[in-house]
Order: structure tokens, then C-alpha cells, then sequence
């Protein structure tokens, strides 16, 4: 059986249409394959453990070998996320019904802010990042500007990893969200 | 305290504000691919290709989360999982594709003994006649 790296240079669509044409798995493997990393990851997110991670993973690839919608599906990679997260989120509701499970991050309202963060001008910027707190701010210059690495900002600051992450995460979304309201305003 | 400590407004240029007005704008331009997030989770890329990496963790896309994911493994179990997981979807392709290519092989079979069992109940059918 060839690896699904021999078929790298045909689109997930591509390998789609090959499946419906075929109704060979095969194409459904490949498919998979391309993405198991980036699954194992989002599985491992949720269930904080490598083998049910595995094991996750493991079966969202049967049930989707199972039941693979006939419909054409627009974003193959945003789909097999959706996949992946709500099988995780049902395993942990299995497994500790009683434990308040955090709600899912909205994905959708980047693009509303993005459309309205284009009509910003720079001074509105200025202000929006002299608003941001000490360390937003710090963390957003030296990874945007300084294009440091999160390591680097670590052994810069003295914070740890996720307090990067989440400096940087907030800082952005605070500075669209000040940038919106701010020509909202003008 | 370094420089950098709480770095006030006035030590960002303007050509600095406009950059970072383009990058809450757009989605890193660089894909992932598979060994750049293997040698990432296994701390072996330099800071700037770390860096490259680290613009999709500060988006809100399915990569930002399996960043997250891959980092909280320890080093190298990344690969080893993806691994298994290959060798586990190929045995599963592999079975069914025998099953499926099986299942026609008894049809033709079935098929076979009918057609020559009524073959020969015709030939039972027409001796009766011509004896009659």
C-alpha cells in the first residue's frame, strides 16, 4: 500500500472526490494521515493523557470511516477539529460527570473584529497598546516586533509559558477589541 | 529591569505600529507542516523558526489548540504516537480492503453453483418431457 505522502500534492478535496469516486478507503487514510498530528494535539488539549489521546484519535478516524458525510465539506482540517474536540468533550463528560467542563472557544468573532481593524490609523493604535497592561504589552513587542521566540520572552521576563501564551493571546484580542470600539466611536 | 520592562509607547515607531496593525490583521502566511511541529514539540528548532511556529498559538484556529496539545507532550512522544496512529489506520484500510475484495469472490461463487443448479434441473425437466 503507498504512503499517503505519495499523494501530498493532491488537496483534501482532491482526496475527497477520489473517495466518493471510488469508495476506496484508502483515500480516507491518506486523508487522516496528513492530519493525525495536528489531531493528536487538539485530542491531547482535552484529555491531558497521551494514550487517550491516542485512543481518541483512534476513534474519530473509525466513526468518520464509518460515517462519512455524502455532502461536499468546505474545510476539511476545521471539520476533523470539530470531530476530534466533541469526542473528547464526550469522553470527559462520561468520565467525570459531575466536573464542570470550560465552554468552547468561539472561533467565529475573529472575523467581525479583522474587517473593522483595517479602518484603524496608527495613532488609535498607539493608544490602543498604551492601554494594554505592563505585560500584554511587553509580551506583544517582543514576540511581534522583536520576533522572539516564546523561550526567548521566558528567559527575558522570568514568566512562564502559558503566561506568554496568555499575554500575547489577550493582548492581541484586547487590542482588535479596543481598535473595533475605538472607530466604532470615531 | 531591562529595557524592554515595561516598554512605553514612545520606543515604538510608527513604521512598528503600522506593522503591528497589518499583523493582528492576518493569519500567519507560513503552513505547518508535520516535521516543523514534530522538531518543535522535541525542542529542536532554532528561535526564529520557534517563532514561526508560535504566530499560529497566538491565533484562534485548530492549530493554536493542537500547539497547545503537542507542547504539554513530553519531548519525542509526538512522533511516537503519530507513529502508531499511521500503522494503526493503515491495518485498518488494509482489513477492510481484504473484506471488500473478498465479498465478491463468494458472490461469483454463489453464483456459479445456481446457474449450474438450474441448468441441471432444466436438463431433469426436459428428460422428463422427452420421456413423456
Amino acid at each position: 500500500m503507498p504512503s499517503y505522502k505519495t499523494y501530498q500534492h493532491l488537496s483534501d478535496e482532491e482526496l475527497i472526490m477520489r473517495f466518493h469516486q471510488t469508495a476506496d478507503n484508502f483515500w480516507l487514510g491518506c486523508l487522516f494521515q496528513r492530519h493525525t498530528l495536528l489531531l493528536i494535539g487538539i485530542a491531547h488539549k482535552y484529555m491531558k493523557d497521551a494514550a487517550l489521546a491516542e485512543d481518541a484519535v483512534q476513534q474519530v478516524f473509525l466513526k468518520a470511516l464509518q460515517s462519512f458525510p455524502q455532502e461536499p465539506i468546505k474545510n476539511v482540517k476545521g471539520w476533523l477539529y470539530i470531530l476530534t474536540r466533541n469526542h473528547c468533550l464526550q469522553q470527559l463528560r462520561q468520565h467525570h460527570p459531575y466536573q464542570s467542563i470550560e465552554p468552547l472557544e468561539d472561533h467565529s468573532s475573529a472575523e467581525e473584529s479583522e474587517t473593522l481593524v483595517t479602518e484603524a490609523n496608527l495613532h488609535q493604535m498607539e493608544q490602543a497598546l498604551e492601554a494594554l497592561s505592563p505585560e500584554q504589552r511587553q509580551s506583544i513587542v517582543l514576540f511581534y516586533l522583536k520576533k522572539y521566540s516564546y523561550e526567548q520572552i521566558i528567559t527575558h521576563t522570568g514568566y512562564t509559558y502559558l503566561q506568554v501564551k496568555s499575554y500575547i493571546q489577550n493582548g492581541k484580542r484586547n487590542l482588535k477589541a479596543m481598535l473595533q470600539h475605538k472607530i466604532k466611536q470615531h | 529591569m531591562s529595557e524592554l520592562d515595561n516598554i512605553p509607547n514612545q520606543n515604538i515607531s510608527q513604521d512598528d505600529l503600522a506593522k503591528l496593525l497589518q499583523l493582528l490583521e492576518t493569519e500567519p502566511s507560513t503552513p505547518l507542516q508535520d516535521e516543523w511541529l514534530l522538531k518543535y514539540q522535541e525542542g529542536k528548532l532554532k528561535p526564529e523558526e520557534e517563532h514561526i511556529i508560535e504566530q499560529w498559538l497566538a491565533t484562534q484556529t485548530p492549530e493554536s489548540e493542537a500547539i497547545e496539545g503537542l507542547k504539554t507532550l513530553n519531548k519525542g512522544q509526538a512522533r511516537h504516537l503519530q507513529h502508531n496512529l499511521h500503522a494503526s489506520i493503515n491495518k485498518t484500510i488494509k482489513n477492510k480492503r481484504k473484506k471488500r475484495s473478498q465479498q465478491p469472490q463468494y458472490i461469483t461463487t454463489y453464483a456459479i453453483i445456481l446457474v449450474l443448479l438450474l441448468a441441471c434441473i432444466g436438463f431433469i425437466i426436459l428428460k422428463i418431457y422427452a420421456h413423456k
